[in-house]
């Protein structure tokens, strides 16, 4: 029987920064993820289960996160730390990648699609959300709010929206592909 | 498209640094990034023309500015993104935008002076018109707002929680004063008033302390900052009994979708928007049962009653076969449920035992 290797993903490495997103940004939301991670004594790596249109585990390389980061990220901790692993996860699953951002009032609208796309051009949305705590019902709950919140079936600008659900004391994300 | 696309990556990295330097609490530092994001960004929409971009970069350059507190130029910028035909999805956000732009518009004074007690309240949504609203989405807000006062004032004193019935007083400590109606979308001027003998009593509360003390934790439970609110409430009785108000206070999501309170204070205008619909906020903030083991009983409220000042409430509900007799935690009796004395109401409640239910809250039928 064929072994069948655990993927790997490093924060460090992301916080560096991607090829459309900017060393801050991934800086910052990788030091919520680790804090979220330290919060809740899990082990390095951590084992990030993933179920929904996916069904596999990833390990998550996480390093300490700097004092000053940790104390600046306030009661939105759990936000990014859930924006931190839609990201990495979309990256690691799917074909795209986070290749645009816009501003939508609490943070940033990610949309997927290949590096040369044309500015928003026929790219799917990603939509992210991180819960601290809760069962599969609270994570299906906050998966349903996200779908009504980008009206589920209706991407007239996109061709579909990809909806990932984080919740860090298991740790597990819920992968759901909304067309 | 090239240069609109450099400016909107230069526009979202100064976002980041926004963002950062917001985190940081470096408030003007943040405020002059999220400036220049702005400009970058409406200038990549103004200079990009096919669909859905241009539509997108005008929703986001809209939004950046209403993180800069520019409600004119969001007005205008999300107005110019719904022109040009967007595709529903960004259309829909457009619009939203266009009334977060208007309603943080009606949210400013508009040359009323407040004094330290008193607050505007305003609400919109699709069921308020320019100053014209449904009496019961008004008045159902001024009398929780009064509730909130006059439980903050109690907790504040140091008094011990209690569901009985209050005495009925000609000339309360504290009463609550309202202004004309004014359009904007529908707003109203509410004042806390106090008894001047109060002043010299040690353990008195001035009418100020106590509306900053429900503004603070009302700015708490909007942005679910739950460690911060068991803080600030630390007896649970009056917590639940703070998080029910807060949500009776809050939209419904569908007739009101904002409600606004502003105030002035020494340090300048603040404002808190209730946004979040009630139902997404968790009624006690912990242990709420999952909805496997709750269940909806309806019947006529036909007693409401505490048994003693240290125990919770009961009601007993008349449905159409039989009664149920549902326990009420400590915190809810006085202000939410007893209100509904008499009416046929619907009720999730968790099942204890065979005939024996523990309220969670009233539900629309």
């Amino acid at each position: 029987m064929p072994r069948v290797r655990t993927k790997q993903v490093s924060l460090a490495r992301f916080a560096h920064g991607t090829a459309r997103l900017s060393p801050e940004y991934c800086g910052f939301v990788a030091a919520a993820c680790a804090s979220k991670f330290k919060q809740h004594g899990h082990s390095k790596p951590a084992q990030l289960r993933v179920e929904g249109a996916y069904n596999e585990t990833i390990n998550v390389a996480w390093d300490e996160p700097d004092a000053r980061t940790e104390g600046s990220l306030g009661e939105k901790a759990t936000e990014f730390a859930g924006e931190c692993i839609g990201i990495v996860l979309s990256e690691k699953l799917t074909a795209f990648n986070v290749v645009e951002r816009s501003w939508i009032g609490t943070g940033f609208d990610f949309w997927l699609g290949k590096k040369k796309d044309p500015l928003f051009q026929r790219k799917a949305r990603l939509e992210t959300s991180g819960l601290d705590d809760g069962g599969n019902a609270d994570i299906d709950t906050r998966v349903s709010r996200k779908k009504r919140q980008v009206g589920a079936g209706s991407h007239s600008s996109c061709g579909e929206c990809l909806i990932i659900v984080s919740q860090f004391r298991r740790p597990i994300a819920k992968v759901v592909r909304d067309a | 498209m090239r240069k609109a696309q450099r400016m909107h990556t230069l526009a979202m990295q100064e976002a980041d640094k926004a963002l950062v330097a917001q985190r940081g609490s470096q408030k003007e530092l943040a405020s002059t990034h999220f400036r220049n994001a702005l400009e970058l960004e409406a200038a990549a929409a103004g200079l990009t023309r096919d669909q859905p971009s241009r539509a997108i970069l005008f929703r986001s350059a809209a939004n950046l500015a209403l993180e800069c507190g520019d409600f004119d130029e969001a007005e205008r910028l999300a107005c110019l993104g719904l022109i040009s035909r967007p595709p529903d999805d960004i259309a829909e956000e457009l619009r939203a935008a266009l009334d977060r732009a208007n309603f943080s518009r009606h949210l400013r004074l508009q040359g009323i002076t407040l004094s330290s007690a008193a607050i505007q309240l305003a609400i919109a949504g699709p069921s308020i018109g320019y100053g014209d609203a449904p009496e019961p989405e008004v008045m159902a807000r001024v009398d929780t707002y009064r509730k909130l006062v006059t439980r903050a004032a109690s907790r504040k004193r140091g008094l011990a929680y209690s569901d009985a019935p209050p005495q009925k007083l000609a000339d309360p400590d504290y009463q609550l004063f309202m202004s004309t109606a004014r359009a904007g979308s529908f707003a109203v001027t509410l004042r806390v008033g106090a008894r001047e003998m109060q002043n010299h009593l040690d353990f008195d509360i001035s009418p100020d302390a106590v509306v900053e003390d429900v503004f603070a934790n009302l700015a708490l439970f909007e942005t679910n900052r739950d460690a911060e609110l068991r803080q600030a409430i630390v007896d649970s009785n009056y917590r639940r009994n703070f998080v029910a108000l807060a949500r009776k206070l809050a939209p419904d999501g569908e007739r009101v979708t904002t409600v606004g309170l502003t105030r002035s204070t020494t340090e300048g205008t603040e404002v808190v928007a209730m946004r979040q619909p009630r139902s997404a906020h968790p009624l006690t903030r912990s242990a709420v049962p999952s909805a496997s083991s709750t269940t909806i009983l309806e019947g006529r409220l036909e007693l409401a009653d505490t048994r003693g000042l240290s125990k919770s409430g009961r009601i007993v509900l008349s449905g159409r076969d039989t009664e149920y007799k549902i326990a009420v935690p400590k915190g809810m009796l006085a202000d939410i449920v007893r209100p509904h004395f008499g009416e046929h109401v619907a009720v999730r409640a968790r099942r204890r035992a065979k005939h024996a239910f523990q309220f969670i809250e009233f539900v629309d039928r």
